[in-house]
Parts: C-alpha cells; structure tokens; sequence
C-alpha cells in the first residue's frame, strides 16, 4: 500500500509532537544505554545511547520535513 | 475517608480493599490499606459510561427511524471512518476498531473531570502510558501482521551499510513514540486542571469558566491527536515504501 496523502490535521498532530521529539528521543536513547549498562556491567553504553537518541530526533525531524515537502511538491 | 480520595474511590476502598490488594498482589505489589487509586476507579467509570451508551444504543438502532441518540452514534462513526480513510487510504477501515476505542475512551477520559466530584484519568501518567503502551503494542502487531517475520526489516533503512546504525536508532525513535503520547496527553490534560484550579483560588466568578471551556477544548484536540498518531503509526507500520 502507498503512502497516502497526509491530511492538514494529520499534519497538525505530527507538528504538535516536533517539539517533544528532540528532547524525548534523547532521553529515550539515555534510558536505553542506562539500562543495557546495568545489564552488561558497562558504564559507556549510556554516552552512546545518548547520542543516538539525540541523532533519532534530528533524523525523525528531517524525514518529516522532507516528506512533508515531498508531499507539498506532488 | 483520606481527603484527597474521590468519594466513588472511598467505596472502592471501603468495600473491595481485598480485591484491589488480590490483584495488586498479582503483579508483586504490597497490601496496602486502602488500595484503589482515583485514577484506575475513574478509568473503571468511564469503561462503565461507554459500555451502558452503547448498550442503549444497540437496541434502538433502525433504519427507518434513526433517533438523535443514533444520529449522535453515526455521526462519530462517520468521523472516526473518514479520518482512517483519510490516513489509511481503503485500508483503513480494517483497523477502526481500535481508533474509535482509544478516541472514545481518551475523549469521555479527558471530559468527565468537568463533571463537579469526578476527576480525569488521563490527568495521570500511568493512564496515558497505558492508552501509548496499547497503542505501540497495536501498531507493532499490524505491522507484523501486514510484513510478516521482515517486519523488523523495516527499521533497517534503505541502505544496507546503514543498517547497523539506523537499526538502533529507529529503535529509539520508535521508543520516543511511546514516550512522547505519554507525556502530550498527560501534560496537557495535567497542566488544564491545574490552569482552571488556580483560577478557581482567585475569583469564582466568570473567569474560570474560560478555563474550563479552554480545557474542554484541550481535552478535544488531544483524544483527536491520539487517535490521529495511532492511525499515523499504524499506517508507518503496514506501509510498504516504494
């Protein structure tokens, strides 16, 4: 199945969590790595976590907007 | 009676401790006196609310003389199926069940905190966890459904150099989900009722109102938004990408 359009209250709702995603994709990859360290003895996990979930914020923002603009050029 | 019990909490707790502690004993919790929070009885009242609605809806459903009650049911049937046509393209309809119960539950969630005695559940953390919890379950259990056993293919990015590393990252990203419906229907509804209780210590007269129609307009816009993203996600999840 194809993509469908995205309608502007579909839109509305996704904007409505932009501002959530950066902070809580961080805080998410933190809690991984916090918990993968306790479970494998390790203390740097937790860093790398940190910075994936830092990187999953900036890339689900960016997909967003390129897709959206996508969307706005077909 | 503890003060900051609801009364409905107080029969819970003054008649079914023994049940409240059987079930908390269940998942490991200590008895405690007085078992019941507000929150999961007043989840229990809306449960009760939408289940009596429906079952006086069903009987006196007719084709040739629709009542308003009908008319009122139609036309948030009406809605729910146009917006999962609307996300989900024909496919949509399949999976309304589950939108028009987690928007129906958040909305009379959100509502019946106006109703003086009562407080909204989803002012709550553990209640709005619960509704993303069901929600990501859901959307990853379609996902499965429609993909199969390459279902988790779908996390792996277009390229296969970037596997390794959009894997654990989509990982994340998929977690924020969880974490970020949590966190917008609870700090919304949260921040609504404390909005409209410090304007009640103020003055009673006129300005809480405003308020309170601010928050019924919240608690709108937040059930819609819920079950928008559920529809949003499960169509990421059944998607094939071309």
């Amino acid at each position: 199945m194809a993509r469908p359009q995205k309608t502007t209250a579909a839109r509305f709702a996704e904007y409505s969590g932009l501002a959530l995603l950066l902070p809580v994709s961080t805080a998410v990859g933190y809690a991984m790595g916090y918990w993968l360290d306790r479970a494998f003895g390790t203390s740097w996990l937790r860093i790398l976590f940190l910075i994936l979930g830092s990187a999953a914020g900036f890339m689900a923002l960016i997909r967003q907007v390129m897709r959206d603009s996508q969307d706005d050029d077909s | 009676m503890p003060e900051s019990e609801l009364w409905v909490t107080s029969i819970f707790n003054d008649h079914l401790a023994g049940l409240g502690n059987s079930i908390l004993g269940l998942v490991g919790v200590h008895p405690e006196p007085r078992p019941w929070a507000d929150f999961v009885v007043m989840q229990f009242l809306v449960v009760l609310f939408l289940m009596t609605v429906f079952a006086l809806l069903r009987p006196r459903l007719s084709v040739d003389r629709p009542g308003g009650f009908q008319h009122a049911g139609e036309l948030i049937y009406d809605f729910v199926h146009g917006q999962s046509e609307d996300q989900l393209g024909h496919e949509g309809p399949r999976y309304m069940a589950y939108f028009g119960t987690i928007f129906l539950f958040i909305l009379t969630s959100n509502l019946i905190g106006l109703i003086p005695w009562f407080e909204s559940p989803t002012m709550n953390a553990p209640v709005t966890l619960g509704c993303a919890l069901v929600t990501f379950v859901y959307y990853n259990l379609v996902g499965i459904q429609a993909h199969g056993f390459m279902y988790p293919a779908t996390f792996l990015g277009p390229k296969w150099w970037l596997a390794p590393l959009m894997f654990p990252i989509e990982v994340v990203s998929h977690l924020a989900r969880l974490l970020s419906l949590t966190v917008r229907l609870y700090a919304n509804m949260f921040a609504g009722e404390q909005v409209t209780l410090v304007f009640l210590k103020l003055t009673f007269f006129a300005v809480p109102v405003v308020f309170m129609g601010l928050h019924v307009f919240v608690g709108l816009v937040q059930a819609y938004i819920f079950m928008l993203l559920a529809m949003v996600y499960v169509g990421g999840a059944v998607a094939h990408e071309h």
